[in-house]
């Protein structure tokens, strides 16, 4: 990550972070986005909008953020409405009056800065790391907390995985795969080992499986570690690979035992 | 579970009642004395102190999050209207639409950076729901005002 992206993401996070502080939050029950955002300044609405996750509208201090009446999935609408919020807190300018988000804007967490930092940003307010690192400190990695989390928030399970990888003191890392490609991924500080983006998957690992119309296995897998990664000291690794139906993607959870 | 909570904030408050209460009574003691007494009482001094602060710190936050609460009705009324004026644009042509628009962008309160290029490629529906998010913005600009 470059330095001034993780630094602008640092600050995102701060910004997030106060707002979960300002409010005096300490419980998942207690994130009321809607009312978080009124008191910043900011309506939300559902209605007609086509080709977008979420709208952002800025006028002066004051904005509205616009839903399709059609999404109907909580964690998504959340995320978005957080995501929306960050641009409108971090003051991101659009090329228009609106800031026009898609569903790729959310799912890429490394394409363009803006909607980085709003992803970092609804991620610390929908997840404060006050209330969501003691979850991530486990024995076993799998998505079993990831999903315990994205329950309790109100999350998708992406986003919840995310959080863990950043918070979680095993050396693990998530992967997102879209037909047979790994597409982008997210390590821990202490993951030492280069994931290959871009290329086609390997046989031996579960996400392909997937792909290729088999049954994918859905429990944590101890498997050859070259088959993810590209170090041949290390013999295996523990592979838990999840289906995202909606979006036809697979997250990958990787995670080496120290 | 509110039930659960509510007796543990009266146990508080009944507990910060009968220790102040001793600590009056207690005014000519030395610190260390006190602790004497509370351990005497079967009451651990460090235990207590640090279930007070935690109390305290609880209190504080309560307080904080009633700002939502006051934020909440607020955005129940700015939705009431917003709801009662939806759908007032309807009949309005684009070319209409894209008048008010522009009224809209020429106020100085809109940071000048913005363009609106693209606007004229955008359906009538398109535009008619970025005049209603203007306009759900501009009512909050009123409720400010009316806080004031």
């Amino acid at each position: 990550m470059k330095f001034d992206l993780e630094l602008s993401i640092r600050i995102a996070e701060k910004q997030a972070s106060d707002i979960i502080k300002k409010y005096g939050i300490y419980q998942p029950d207690h994130i009321r986005l809607e009312d978080i955002a009124f008191d910043l300044g900011v309506t939300i609405k559902e209605g007609s909008l086509m080709g977008a996750s979420a709208r952002l509208i800025r006028y002066g201090i004051h904005g509205t953020i616009r839903l399709p009446v059609t999404e109907s999935n909580i964690a998504r609408k959340r995320f978005s409405t957080a995501h929306e919020l960050g641009h409108f807190v971090l003051n991101h300018r659009g090329y228009s009056l609106e800031i026009v988000c898609s569903e790729d804007d959310m799912m890429n967490w490394y394409k363009k800065d803006d909607e980085t930092e709003a992803n970092f940003f609804a991620s610390e307010l929908l997840m404060p790391e006050s209330l969501v690192k003691k979850r991530c400190d486990v024995k076993k990695v799998s998505f079993e907390p990831v999903g315990k989390i994205a329950e309790d928030f109100r999350t998708s399970l992406t986003a919840a995985a995310i959080r863990f990888v950043r918070f979680c003191p095993e050396p693990c890392a998530l992967v997102c795969s879209e037909n047979y490609f790994a597409k982008w991924c997210y390590t821990s500080d202490d993951w030492k080992f280069f994931i290959p983006l871009h290329r086609k998957l390997d046989d031996r690992t579960l996400a392909a499986d997937y792909f290729a119309g088999k049954e994918m296995y859905d429990k944590p897998l101890e498997i050859e570690a070259e088959a993810w990664i590209e170090n041949r000291r290390v013999k295996e690794i523990t592979e838990h690979s999840i289906a995202l139906g909606h979006y036809g993607l697979v997250l990958t959870l990787l995670w080496l035992r120290s | 579970m509110q039930n659960d909570e509510k007796l543990k904030n009266e146990r508080n408050m009944l507990f910060i009642d009968s220790l102040a209460d001793f600590l009056a009574s207690t005014e000519s003691k030395s610190s260390e004395e006190v602790r004497e007494e509370l351990i005497v009482e079967g009451i651990d001094p460090d235990i207590s102190t640090n279930r007070l602060i935690e109390y305290a710190h609880k209190c504080s936050m309560d307080a904080k999050r009633k700002q939502l609460d006051h934020a909440a009705s607020m955005r129940n009324r700015v939705e009431t209207l917003n709801e009662k004026s939806a759908g007032r644009f309807t009949a309005l042509s684009k070319e209409e639409i894209m008048k008010k628009m522009k009224d809209y962008l020429a106020s100085p309160v809109l940071a000048p950076s913005f363009s609106y290029r693209d606007l004229n490629k955008k359906s009538r529906e398109d535009l008619e729901a970025i005049l209603e998010d203007l306009e759900a913005a501009q009512s909050m600009t009123s409720v400010d005002e009316g806080n004031e």
